[in-house]
């Protein structure tokens, strides 16, 4: 008895991890670039969670993608990367499927200080391009 | 005793393997292997400026030594009695491989002995992982010529 109870709970406590999330989360909900992209990404069948992260001339995308598209993710990504530069081709764009770009937005998410956040974007275009 | 009489008694003497087991138990071992190393590469991207791209070789590496401590103190091999090809597999089993065959070979000296025997299990994986991996990389080349895939 004790130890179906401990199997029910267990299953009940996992399976509360898994409620449905903000799906797209954003730095700067009012900005006009951030509404386009959200758009876009909501079109997006494959992606289930989202990080838009707009500064100035800086844009980071972190997309996670649905478990089924998980082979996909990286063309996922550059396909959606190019079309943001097409439509902004003077901006620097990163759109990426890593757990580390969304991780570190997520971090920067209720950050206040501009400056703060300038630094983090530069810390992440640094280490996007790091490849070894 | 003729052959067919011998094949139909060692077939009556022979316990029956219980495949389904084995394959269940290698696969709740291999997989809490695999659940380790996720960990450890979470514990990388988390704490250090790793990617999805370049976690990769820390953590096989924190694996390998992870392998090679419970190797020596004596907790793999009680592993791979249980499990089987669940701790064979994955690289941990590598490592298994060339720690449990340096141990055994230390009393034969660390030239001739630890030196020459280290990769007597391991060594066949190197040369036909080398050898395959040659193979599929003539293979996507040829595809990526012919446009089928991209890099």
């Amino acid at each position: 008895m004790k130890k179906q109870l401990f199997i029910i709970c267990s299953c009940f406590f996992l399976l509360a991890g898994c409620t449905a999330k903000e799906k797209i989360s954003t730095y700067n909900a009012q900005e006009e670039k951030t509404k386009v992209i959200q758009q876009e990404i909501e079109q997006m069948k494959s992606v289930q969670k989202a990080k838009i992260l707009v500064l100035n001339h800086d844009l980071i995308v972190a997309l996670d993608m649905k478990p089924f598209y998980a082979f996909k993710e990286r063309k996922i990504a550059s396909d959606l990367q190019k079309k943001l530069e097409e439509k902004w081709p003077n901006e620097e764009i990163i759109v990426s499927s890593d757990f580390k770009i969304a991780w570190e937005i997520g971090k920067v998410m209720e950050e206040k200080d501009e400056e703060k956040v300038q630094e983090k974007i530069a810390y992440l275009k640094k280490i996007v391009k790091e490849k070894t | 005793m003729k052959k067919e009489q011998y094949d139909t008694v060692q077939e009556q003497m022979t316990p029956e393997t219980p495949y389904f087991l084995n394959s269940f138990k290698a696969f709740l071992v291999g997989g809490l292997i695999c659940v380790i190393g996720q960990a450890i590469a979470y514990f990388y991207m988390i704490f250090f400026d790793f990617t999805e791209k370049t976690v990769g070789n820390p953590t096989v590496a924190t694996m390998i030594l992870l392998a090679a401590l419970a190797t020596g103190l004596g907790i793999y091999p009680k592993i791979a009695q249980f499990a089987g090809a669940g701790s064979a597999v994955p690289v941990t089993g590598f490592s298994n491989a060339v720690v449990s065959a340096a141990i055994e070979h230390r009393t034969e000296g660390y030239v001739l002995g630890v030196g020459s025997n280290m990769f007597k299990i391991a060594g066949p994986v190197i040369v036909y992982g080398t050898v395959a991996a040659f193979f599929v990389a003539i293979i996507k080349t040829i595809l990526v010529m012919m446009g089928v895939v991209s890099w």
